[in-house]
Order: C-alpha cells, then structure tokens, then sequence
C-alpha cells in the first residue's frame, strides 16, 4: 500500500517530472530555434533594407522600354546583369525587390509602434481604473471589433489619398485592438498584485503607479504582440496596394508589385511569384520571432 | 443566462448604433456628394441645385438620421453608376459572397476539426507538430497572392478549374479554399485544446471503462463536447470572411458585394459605400453576439461578469 | 494613553449588483468598527477569511475610502492628511512577499521606493539608507542589487518590512505576516517585527487567523465576525475568559499546544 504509483506508472511522479521537462527542453530549444531563425532572417532583411542603395544593382526606377519583362536567372533567355529579370517596364527586379523591403518593414513597424501606443494606452487605462472607465474602453474595443479592417482600410485611404504616410497612419489607427485587450486583462492581473497596493501606500502618484510598478510587468505581452502586428500590417499593406488603394505607383512596395504583374500571370507567372515568396518569408520570419519570444518568455502560454 | 442575453443585446444595439455613426460619417467625408453626383465640370450654381434636391443642404446630423431611417426600411438611394438602386444592387451581390464566405468556412472546418482531433489524440506527435507547423507558416502567404498562385496552379497549368468568374460551383473552389485556409489554424488550436480538455474528463473515462469502443466514445461523447466552443468561433470567423471577401472577390473577379465595395470606393460611389460598410458591419455584430451567447450558454462563469 | 490610530464607526459597503432588474444590494464589509491603537502595542485583529479584516486595513492605509465613519490619527480626522502624510505615518507589511515585491525591480529601488516618491534626500543617501535597513532587517548588503525572485520567501519579507520601516512610520499595519512562510522561518520574521517594534517604537495592527501568534505578541486583541468588531480585551483576558460565542468557537477550533487551557476549556 505504500508504493502507489507502483500500479500507476503514469503517477509515478519522477517519471512523470521527467517527461514534463524533456517536453519543456523541448520546446525552449524550439522557442530559441524559432528566434533564431526568425530573429536571423528578419536581420537579414533589415540590412538589405538599410544597405538598399549599396546593394541594389540598378536604379530601381529607371525604365527601360526596350528591355521589358526579361526573365529570372533560372529561365531561358535570361539576361546575367538582370538576376530577377525586369518588370513590365523594364525596371531591375531585384532591385524593386531591395527597395521594396524599405517600404514594407517601415510600415510594419511604424504601425506596430502607433497601434501599440494607442492600444496599450487605452488598455492599461482600462485595466487599472476598472469601473465606468473600463465600460466605455471595452465598448469602444468591442465597436473596433465590429468593423471590418480591410473594408474601413480602403474606404480611409480612399478618403484621404493613397500614400505610405496614410496607409501607416491608418493602419495604425485601426490596428489596436489586440494589444487594448491583452494589455487590458494583464494590467487587471497586475493591479491586484499587493506591490501596487504598496505603491500607493507609500503615496506613490497614480502614473508614477502605472509607469514604475505595472507598465515593467506587462511590457513583455506588448513586445509580443508588437511583432505579431508587425506582420498582419505587412500583410494588410501587401493587400491595400494589392488593391491600388495602398502604396502608389512607382514605389516598389511587393503588393503593388503583385498587382503591377497580375496582367502578365497568364505567361511570365515569375513577375507575381518573385515578389509573394518575398512578402512571405518576411512575414513567416517575423511570425517565428514573435512565436519564439511568446515561448521564451512564458511558457505555458503556448496552447 | 436571459439577463445576460438582455444586456447583450442592449450592447449589440449601442455597437451597432456607433458603427452606423462611423459608417455614415467616414464615407461622407471622403467626398463631396454632392461634387459626385453633378459630375466634374458642373458650375457652383448646379451643384447648389443638386444640394437643395438632395437635401444635401441640411445638417450633417439630420441627414445622417435621414440616412439611417431609411436604411432601417431598406432604402439605401442611388447608385451614381449603377441603374439600380443601392439596395437591389447589394440583394443582388450579396448571395455570391454569403456563399463564398459560406464554402470558405466550411473548408477551414474541414481542415481544421479532423486535423484538431488527430492533434489530441497524438499531442505532441510529429502529426500535431507538422500540422501545426504548416497551417502557422500559410498565415505569413498574403491571402490574395496565395489565390493567384493557386489559380496559375489550378487554373492554368492543371486546367482543373475555371480561373475567375462566379457562374458555376467549380468557381468556387479556389476562392473557397483560399479564404478558408486563414480560419484554419484558430480552428484547429480550439479543437486540439478542447479535445485535450475533454477527454482528459472524468466521464470520458468512465465512458472508456464502460468498455465503450473507442470511436463511439471520441465521436458521440468527447467530439460532440468539444465543438461547440468551436462553432462559436466559426460564426466569428465567417464574419472574417465577410471581410476578406473583399480581397478574394476582386482577385477572382466574383461578382459580390466585396468586388461592388472595391469598384464602389475606386469610383468614390458614396451610398453604395455607406450601405456595404453598415451591412457587413451589422453581420459582424450579429455574428459576434451569437458567438457570445454560445460561450456564455457554455460557461456559465461568463454570464456574471 | 490615547490612541495613535483610532477609528470610529468605521463602515465600508459595496454594492452589488445582481442582476439588471433586481435592486441593487450592498455588502457592509466593514460595520461600525471602533478599535484603538495605543502607542508602542501591538492590537490583533483575528476572524476568519472574508470578515472584513482586509478591508479594515486598506481603509487605514487610505487604499479603500470609508462610507461612514471617522479615522483619527493623534486625534485628528485622517481624510485631512494628505495620502503622503498618511503614508509617512502608516505603513503596511502584506501577506504575500511573492506578490508585494516588484519582480522587475532590484531590492535598492524597492526598499527606497519611498524616499524617492516623498523626495527625501539624495540618491548617495538612499544607498546609504538603504544598507542601514537591510542591516536593521538582517539582511545581508550584497542583496542590494538582486532581483526579488534571487530571495527566499523569508528574505522577501525582511525586504518587504525594510521598505515599510525607511520612512520612520509610527503605525505598521501586517497583514498576515508571516502566514505565507514556512514555518521554520515564520519564528525569525514574527522576532524581527517584535524587535523592531520595540527598538523603534512601533505600533503594530497585527491582523492574523493564527492565534497562537496573535497569543505572544498582541497586547489587545479584537475579534471580528462578519464586518463587526464581537470582542475587543486584553489578550490574557480574551485567551482565559471569552465572552463571545463566536470567539469561544474560535478558540476551540484550533489546536491548543497548552494542554492545562484545553483541560479547561473541556
């Protein structure tokens, strides 16, 4: 009777613990792997971006008539001092491609930074001040909730011009609301806790309270969410210039590429293909960082 | 659980009130109706002219009460292009993009519950780890490029399916899987954890120690427990779809109220604009509060808070 | 003696609402307490969970505004002191050093916390401050820079009664002190805090469900049952000759070590 967990191998708690942290090990080595792919792809994304003028070899909006849509390096007929062939207007793809990285991280993370201030600001207010304050945040996130992204997205741009600076500002304004809601329960969490309580038993100000004692330990949930918004804003920007309502033309943003080569789909596929494998391993690089982060950072949040 | 649904309701109304506000607002300042509808060379006593018979001339507010009431009956005006008016035009679109969001829904569901419950029954297997590994890595592919490749794939090289149009079934398969395939991974995930939750449930032991066999036992007990907060999410989802329909449509040239929308804002057609805005936003908010009050009839813990 | 802290009538309800067309109904949390903390001893507060004790704490502490009622502090009306005069004058010491202590700050910036809120000093003299408390608190000065979670749950508490103590309070409200220590390092906290009260001359609200502990240490003790104050006597006298019902009860539920008082009891 005293050897219970004999019957009951799976009770058996050293068994058990063992199991529980080979699956742990597990996962921070998949946490760490995922940012360190991630974290490395996207690097080397950004250092494209930034060394654009060094690293592309051609201007990338010069035309050139005569050399219209000369196919990739791996096609026929190609042509070696143009390695992605060029568009429908003879312009080096490869350097568009190079140049467009600029517009698409720019619009990433400047509307991650916007949505996150207006998102956290509003969340954490909610948050600690509880009561009427917390009712008519939550009712304007539930009314955010109830609007459509991509349709208010291009009625706005519409409205006031298609551009990067709108397409940022825009988004920025309509993307907030998942950092408002987690920020809003964490800030819940941490206001209960009694080192807040003892904060404002030492006379502590309100914001000095929410900057010094509660911001530092929800911050972690805004790191997260930032990357994850990073990419739904590439994704949304790809879609809006997709559309024409985004980025306009001659930038080289990769949706507006897409659309610039959608004519050409039924007989050179490569011009739609180069800049969507492009649009997607930024996107699935910044994904994996932000899985990676999430995993490292709280475990047990993963399911 | 009647209180709860009365003070949901009361929500749903003030939200859909806001929204109406947004929607009339947003798209009236986008644009001088009344500019629009006298078209580009019209003089500045025209466009008085046009104001006056509009009643374009009144307070924005009253004309945004002029507006709503009329929706309220259906009427949403003119069309500056089209020779119906806004509310036949949006009856006649909204069919295709119901049954795209529709079909769209029902392939994620099909991919994401039997994928959800093989990832419960092995969690952690390599089954769980691939199958989750590639339903994350499709969210980073840009939904309408994804359509493209598929129609080149499908559609060009394969010649399995038509290419673009909406006349017939087979236009729907592409443009269905495509939207489906973003509401997978949120199904999944719901399914693979309320699986876990429930078989790991006292009565689905007894269930097994009855000596039921064990198919019966995952389909008639534990699967049946496990959907529903599943079929919560699904009707949030297909107000997403709604959405992304906008973009699906105008890839695949279907004829919707999302193509109508984005010829309608490329053409500055105002009412068309407001009319689509309010009424995808309404399903939105429908939509929502059902998907509420199925978690709320769930859990009980919801309704107090 | 007259009191230091005293409170009078004290109430604080809450409403509740139970539902969109029932009528709303409050919840005294607090009902008409009046207790007296006399300078230099130690008051218990004893009852069971959810009595109110916690309540009555946060209003001393200015964390919870009373309904009704008055606190004097020296004789004069609480609300007119500012929340910095207030928290110069009382301090508290919580439950949970796991919950009270900011996992993202070093024990330096936590324990001077409130000279740098109040602007008393330069940050040379905080540091200097600070080793002086962790030295009064018997903790080690090499913990000056290390993270709440790098300390033991004893350890946590010693930080958690320094910064309670660098602003010289008069009145240190402890909120279950010690009940979430093990047992072994329990004895060291409760020495500490009986040290300290009386190196310092301190006046202690202990607020507490273990009696044994409130036995040794309260000078008084009041027992609350349901928002109100049933018993308020001399330790020895409540211990010896309970009057309440309810506290007879609470005595009797728990273990008595003294074997002569449960052959009394019986």
């Amino acid at each position: 009777m005293n050897d219970i967990s004999a019957d009951h191998p799976k009770l058996d708690p050293d068994n058990a613990l063992r199991s529980n942290l080979t699956k742990h090990l597990f996962r921070r080595i998949s946490a760490h792997n995922s940012i360190l792919i991630g974290g490395g792809v996207l690097g080397a994304i950004v250092l494209m971006a930034l060394f654009a003028p060094l690293l592309a070899p051609h201007d990338p909006f010069s035309q050139d008539l005569s050399r219209r849509l000369l196919p990739p390096f791996w096609m026929e007929d190609n042509n070696p001092k143009h390695i992605l062939g060029t568009d429908n207007l003879g312009r080096d793809y490869l350097s568009r491609l190079i140049y467009g990285a600029q517009i698409s991280l720019m619009i990433g993370v400047c509307t991650a930074i916007i949505s996150g201030i207006i998102g956290s600001a509003l969340g954490i207010t909610a948050g600690y001040f509880g009561g009427r304050i917390d009712a008519v945040i939550t009712f304007i996130i539930t009314t955010r909730l109830s609007m459509p992204i991509v349709l208010v997205a291009l009625a706005v741009v519409a409205l006031v011009g298609g551009s990067l600076h709108a397409v940022i500002l825009v988004l920025g304004f309509l993307l907030w609301d998942r950092y408002a809601v987690v920020m809003r329960s964490a800030t819940q969490q941490a206001r209960n806790m009694d080192y807040v309580s003892a904060a404002r038993a030492i006379g502590c100000p309100t914001w000095r309270v929410v900057l010094s004692e509660i911001f530092p330990n929800v911050v972690n949930n805004l790191i997260v969410i930032a990357t994850f918004e990073v990419a739904h804003a590439i994704l949304l920007e790809a879609s809006l210039s997709f559309l024409g309502l985004g980025v306009q033309p001659p930038d080289p943003s990769w949706g507006l590429m897409i659309a610039e080569g959608k004519e050409f789909l039924l007989f050179d596929p490569w011009v739609i293909t180069i800049p969507g494998i492009a649009l997607s391993i930024l996107v699935l690089a910044v994904n994996m960082l932000g899985d990676g982060i999430r995993d490292v950072s709280a475990p047990e949040n993963r399911n | 659980m009647l209180n709860f649904t009365v003070r949901r309701i009361v929500l749903v109304m003030l939200v859909a009130l806001t929204v109406s506000v947004i929607a009339f607002f947003l798209v009236r300042l986008s644009g001088d109706l009344a500019t629009a509808l006298a078209g580009e060379d019209a003089n500045a006593q025209e466009i008085a002219d046009i104001k006056k018979i509009y009643g374009l001339d009144r307070p924005l507010i009253v004309q945004y009460a002029d507006w709503l009431l009329s929706a309220l009956r259906g009427d949403f005006g003119a069309s500056l292009y089209f020779p119906e008016t806004v509310g036949e035009l949006v009856a006649m679109r909204l069919p295709t993009t119901l049954l795209l969001a529709f079909s769209g829904l029902v392939v994620s569901l099909l991919i994401g519950i039997p994928f959800g419950v093989i990832a419960a029954l092995k969690p952690d297997s390599w089954v769980d780890r691939i199958s989750m590994s590639i339903a994350v890595a499709g969210q980073a592919i840009p939904t309408f490029w994804m359509g493209l490749m598929l129609m080149v794939l499908f559609g060009l090289i394969l010649r399995l399916t038509p290419i673009s149009g909406d006349e017939s079934w087979q236009h729907f398969i592409l443009p269905a899987f495509t939207l489906g395939y973003y509401s997978t991974p949120p199904i999944m995930r719901l399914t693979r954890s309320g699986m876990l939750e429930v078989l790991s449930a006292d009565y689905i032991r007894t269930a097994y120690a009855k000596g039921l066999k064990p198919l019966r036992v995952l389909f008639k007990h534990a699967l049946r427990n496990a959907v529903i907060p599943v079929v919560a999410l699904a009707s949030v989802q297909f107000g997403h779809m709604l959405s992304g329909a906008i973009v699906i449509e105008s890839v695949f040239a279907m004829q919707g109220i999302g193509y109508l929308a984005w010829e309608s804002i490329l053409r500055n057609d105002i009412a068309v604009i407001q009319a689509i805005l309010l009424i995808v936003c309404l399903f939105y908010v429908g939509l929502t509060f059902i998907s509420d009050l199925l978690n709320a009839w769930l859990d009980p813990r919801i309704r107090v808070s | 003696m007259t009191p230091i802290l005293e409170t009078v009538d004290l109430e604080c309800s809450f409403w509740i609402s139970t539902g969109m067309f029932s009528p709303k109904k409050t919840l005294a949390a607090v009902n008409g307490v009046s207790v007296q903390l006399l300078k230099g001893q130690v008051l218990g507060l004893v009852g069971e969970s959810g009595c109110g004790k916690s309540t009555l704490a946060k209003m001393l502490l200015g964390l919870q505004k009373p309904t009704k009622g008055n606190i004097l502090f020296d004789g004069q009306p609480f609300e007119r002191l500012s929340q910095f005069e207030r928290a110069a004058r009382v301090q508290p010491i919580f439950q949970d050093p796991y919950s009270s202590l900011n996992p993202r700050k070093t024990i330096f910036e936590i324990i001077t916390l409130p000279l740098s809120v109040h602007k008393v000093g330069t940050s040379r003299d905080w540091l200097q401050k600070a080793r002086e408390m962790m030295d009064l608190c018997g903790l080690a000065s090499r913990y000056l820079n290390s993270y709440p979670s790098q300390l033991s749950g004893g350890q946590r508490q010693r930080v958690a009664i320094a910064r309670a103590l660098v602003m010289k309070p008069e009145v240190v409200i402890c909120d279950e002190p010690t009940s979430a220590l093990d047992v072994s390092v329990q004895s060291q906290i409760l020495n500490l805090l009986m040290d300290l009260k009386n190196e310092l001359g301190l006046t202690y609200l202990l607020i507490s469900h273990n009696l044994a502990v409130v036995e040794h240490l309260a000078d008084r003790v009041a027992v609350m049952y349901f928002g109100e104050i049933v018993e308020n006597e001399d330790t020895e006298q409540l211990f010896n000759k309970p009057n309440h019902e309810y506290t007879k009860k609470l005595l009797n539920s728990v273990l008595v070590p003294d074997p002569s008082r449960f052959a009394r009891s019986v």
